[in-house]
């Protein structure tokens, strides 16, 4: 049987022991058995969920896709060129519900246009997430607490010590903090940062995004 | 440059070598060579040594032999933050027949974060290795890649090794370990990425007009 990819939003499951370690939910489907089944994903420190790009035969895709815990955001695609073809596709066609869940997670729509790839989506996504593994490595946990609130709340709702970790995390990085005001979202702030980085290669697996 | 190597040929509790490793970082327990193999020094801990001389770069691998695994765990780590601070990369060799990729978080306990998919079972006398370069961590089983997994979080350390025996201390033995930060040829793959936010890689911070 050909394996197929399929790019999945899935909820992180585990409690971070050896035995039951923090991992994606694709853990109970797909295992590393030599067939070529396997999957890549991304750590998000703030919110318990994983992207990934599965690789996996069909029938296990239709496993997947019918635990009502797993969102697949794409079709199943037979190769390296599908997974080009279907990233190069705008966001016009995704279901709302995607945008959605995108946005309940923490991973702002609001800057995408009728133009804008699902290609540079995936990297947007990427780039929030590489910002809690900083923060992660850095060891502000503290700080994080701003990537868990709600797109729309503002800067004066978070604590004071997470305000203040996340200018002074900004401004180790060489950002400017002056624009920002009590009433300022953390859609804005965030979309700054992401804004504002030169960002290299990001990869999913060994696909670009 | 840096490259070292051990075979463990002198027996010693904790493994030491002259100073050259730092045993039992953090939450960690301590590792002890026995004359021919290295293994916990306490069963029922996961065990940790840390290689502290010379000073390695960010983007490096770590090797060893897995000479025998009964009940437990063991593989090569990277990136091993400090000899008081356990975080790291773990390439981990399970006696439940998978090997995982592991971003081990220590914060006073250890906290394990699988990375993407389990592999494929390695065997007894098989090479592990584990290779971090920029935000790509590829795990070689006797020189073959056997896949990569991508991950942000840590951006330096140095290497070693960790082994847990669940029920003996000789339920987990490693041998013949190495590690090479690539500057004299011996890494197998190439310095080619670089990530924003790590202290040890290029940060390119474009600031906002």
């Amino acid at each position: 049987m050909a394996l197929t990819y399929r790019f999945y939003r899935s909820p992180q499951i585990g409690t971070g022991t050896k035995d039951d370690p923090l991992r994606s939910k694709l853990t109970l489907y797909i295992f590393n058995d030599g067939s070529g089944s396997r999957f890549w994903d991304w750590v998000h420190y703030a919110r318990p969920v994983r992207y990934a790009l599965a690789h996996c035969e069909s029938s296990t895709h239709t496993q997947i896709a019918a635990d009502p815990e797993m969102t697949p955001l794409s079709g199943e695609l037979a190769d390296r060129a599908a997974i080009d073809a279907w990233m190069a596709e705008t966001l016009q066609g995704a279901p709302q519900s995607i945008r959605d869940l995108f946005e309940a997670d923490g991973f702002s729509v609001s800057w995408a246009t009728t133009q804008t790839t699902k290609k540079q989506m995936l990297r947007y996504l990427c780039k929030v997430h590489v910002q809690t593994q900083d923060l992660e490595r850095l060891g502000q946990t503290t700080t994080l607490e701003c990537f868990r609130r709600a797109l729309d709340s503002q800067v004066n709702q978070l604590p004071a010590n997470v305000r203040t970790g996340v200018r002074d995390w900004m401004q180790a990085k060489g950002l400017d903090t002056t624009w920002i005001g009590g009433t300022t979202t953390i859609r804005q702030v965030i979309q700054y940062i992401v804004e504002n980085i030169d960002w290299p290669v990001l990869t999913l697996g060994d696909v670009e995004v | 440059m840096a490259s070292a190597s051990s075979n463990f040929n002198t027996a010693e509790n904790p493994l030491s070598e002259g100073g050259v490793w730092d045993n039992g970082a953090g939450a960690w327990g301590t590792v002890q060579a026995t004359g021919t193999v290295a293994q916990p020094t306490t069963a029922n801990t996961d065990s940790l040594a840390r290689r502290n001389s010379p000073t390695f770069g960010g983007n490096h691998y770590a090797e060893v032999k897995s000479a025998s695994l009964n009940n437990g765990d063991h593989g090569p780590c990277v990136r091993i933050a400090s000899a008081t601070d356990g975080d790291c990369y773990y390439l981990a060799r399970g006696s439940s027949a998978w090997v995982r990729i592991y971003r081990i978080s220590d914060t006073g306990s250890l906290s394990f974060i699988q990375l993407g998919s389990d592999f494929a079972a390695a065997a007894n006398n098989d090479i592990l290795r584990l290779d971090i370069n920029g935000s790509t961590l590829t795990y070689f089983k006797n020189g073959v890649s056997q896949g990569t997994r991508s991950d942000a979080t840590l951006s330096g350390g140095q290497p070693g090794f960790a082994v847990y025996g669940a029920s003996a201390v000789t339920d987990s033995q490693v041998d013949d370990w190495s590690a090479d930060d690539g500057a004299a040829g011996g890494r197998t793959t190439k310095n080619t990425r670089a990530w924003p936010l790590g202290v040890d890689v290029g940060m390119a911070w474009r600031l906002p007009a």
